[in-house]
């Protein structure tokens, strides 16, 4: 019997001392790393096609006239052969065509069986180091995509990951899905955000159209070498734009169930009661009384009480806001938004 | 056996044969039938009138009788489509809740991480919630509804994407974690969309408070 009991506490004394690593299996997996290196000649007016997956983009400008990527391929696995064989699984796949240039991550999805409860993981991470004046169309899904410095044309076709741009000049075209944006300065080109959760760019000018589609927060700030700008926004709260003065800009606003807000104060149209009351119709088309400017609060889990919706909230509403001697025009199309302007 | 009448006749018969009847006699003869006639005509007219406006007010009737026939029916199609309609309003409400309880199921669909499985559910469950908050708008305004849903739609195709990625992909947190951010992206406009309807609606002050719905 005393036997028995020393045998089993044995077992458990074991058990207690193995769980510890058994727990903490994560950190204890095999790393398999390879690196690809490829240098691009760039000849006048080259575009450089990156393509990537599973892992971010780093662009950065240099002062050489060639451009390089540099691929690592990393793979985790709790054994090294396994981690090995994942990275095996990913080939950077160049191709030339006259004037064009592609690189791209070619995953063999028929020879790879990842079991994510093994915690197994590859990550395939790009940094481009490109000459000024370059084309350059960057398209990513599952990763990030950072652009620290570029000069030239850059398109960016982003999905599901994040996108910053620290110093960039010349047109950008972005198309981004699911992530966040975080741009710093814009100078001419068109934007497309799409299910974001916040996009925020620092600084417009040149001629701008954007598009927002299903997000979170957009934060526009404007600059003196503004354009043009054109914005559609559906579903998006709040969409805040600054420095209207600094633009010296008309603003246009074609709104359907949104709400305007003018330097923290609601807008709305004139409506018969105040033509009445203000006796002389007035020359603009807008007129502003104080509101709540509040437009972050939640809704919380209280029922929506819709009486009998009046048909004026629902119908189509255009703005004018007129800021004098104004050379720009920007065109805002929103609906089901919450429009915040301030000077 | 003759009787004094024909005695009578038999002894004055050649004063019958000779004379006649006096002038006055024929004129006032000729003055009752003339009379007579006249009379016999205007009955004639007056029957024919009676007759007339007999069948005239037939006419009516059987042309009222017609009228209220159609009538009846027209209502009795009236109330038969009204409560098609209705059925049809209840119909497409079921099938929209039924969908919206199928989507929640659906989206958990080939996921096997019991965490995510988790979170995707709850996400699931409070959009099946918003969105049944927001199918009233469907009655009161259908185009505005159904302008609320195309982001919405959109963001579901993304999903459904994403699911057929999740078996092959090389890094299956990543698209989990993108599954379950495009669920909480669908909350958040849901929510956006309610908040602003709440706060952009008009009561109108001739409709009865009664009226109110309660979602």
């Amino acid at each position: 019997m005393e036997k028995r009991i020393r045998k089993y506490s044995l077992i458990i004394l074991t058990c207690l001392l193995l769980l510890p690593v058994l727990l903490r299996a994560d950190d204890l997996l095999q790393k398999a790393q390879k690196t690809v290196v490829k240098k691009i000649a760039v000849a006048k007016n080259m575009q450089l096609n990156i393509s990537n997956q599973y892992g971010g983009i780093v662009i950065q400008r240099w002062k050489r006239t060639s451009a390089m990527i540099q691929v690592t391929i990393t793979g985790r696995s709790v054994k090294l052969s396994r981690a090995n064989t994942l990275i095996r699984f990913v080939t950077i796949k160049t191709s030339k065509i006259p004037g064009a240039v592609s690189l791209e991550t070619v995953i063999d999805t028929l020879a790879q069986h990842i079991n994510p409860s093994s915690g197994e993981q590859c990550l395939i991470s790009y940094t481009v180091f490109v000459p000024a004046g370059l084309k350059l169309a960057v398209t990513n899904r599952f990763g990030n995509i950072q652009v620290k410095s570029f000069e030239g044309e850059l398109a960016i076709d982003e999905k599901f990951g994040d996108l910053k741009i620290e110093r960039a000049s010349g047109p950008i075209r972005i198309d981004a899905e699911q992530g966040s944006a975080d741009i710093d300065r814009i100078h001419g080109g068109s934007l497309r955000f799409k299910g974001f959760t916040q996009v925020r760019i620092g600084e417009l000018s040149g001629a701008v159209d954007a598009r927002f589609w299903s997000g979170g927060s957009v934060d526009l700030g404007l600059s003196n070498d503004l354009q043009k700008l054109s914005i559609n926004a559906d579903n998006v709260k709040p969409l805040n734009i600054t420095n209207l003065k600094l633009a010296n800009a008309d603003l246009k606003i074609h709104s359907t169930v949104s709400k305007i807000i003018y330097n923290g104060r609601i807008m709305l149209t004139l409506e018969k009661t105040l033509n009445v009351t203000l006796k002389k119709p007035l020359k603009i088309d807008t007129v502003f009384v104080m509101g709540k400017s509040d437009t972050t609060k939640k809704i919380a889990e209280k029922l929506l009480n819709l009486k009998k919706i009046s048909i004026t909230a629902m119908k189509s509403v255009d703005y004018t806001l007129k800021t004098g001697s104004a050379t720009t025009g920007i065109k805002i199309d929103v609906s089901f938004c919450v429009v915040n302007v301030k000077d | 056996m003759e009787n004094e009448f024909e005695k009578y006749l038999h002894k004055n018969r050649a004063r019958f044969e000779e004379g006649s009847p006096s002038p006055r006699v024929w004129e006032k003869l000729q003055r009752n039938l003339t009379e007579q006639h006249a009379r016999r005509q205007r009955i004639i007219r007056i029957r024919r009138i009676s007759l007339g406006i007999a069948a005239g007010v037939l006419l009516c009737i059987g042309a009222m009788l017609l009228l209220f026939k159609n009538n009846s029916r027209l209502s009795r199609n009236a109330i038969t489509q009204n409560t098609m309609r209705r059925d049809s309003t209840i119909e497409s409400q079921k099938l929209l809740a039924e969908k919206i309880e199928l989507d929640s199921t659906e989206r958990i669909a080939g996921i096997t991480d019991n965490k995510t499985r988790q979170s995707l559910y709850s996400y699931a469950k409070r959009i099946e919630t918003r969105q049944k908050q927001l199918a009233v708008l469907q009655q009161l305004n259908p185009d505005l509804y159904a302008r609320s849903q195309k982001v919405l739609m959109d963001l579901n195709m993304g999903y459904n994407q994403l699911q057929k990625q999740l078996p092959g992909s090389l890094d299956q947190q990543k698209v989990l974690k993108a599954l379950i951010q495009n669920l909480k992206m669908q909350e958040l406009i849901l929510n956006n969309q309610l908040q602003l309807l709440e706060e952009l609606q008009i009561p109108d002050n001739a409709s009865d408070g009664k009226k109110d719905k309660k979602i």
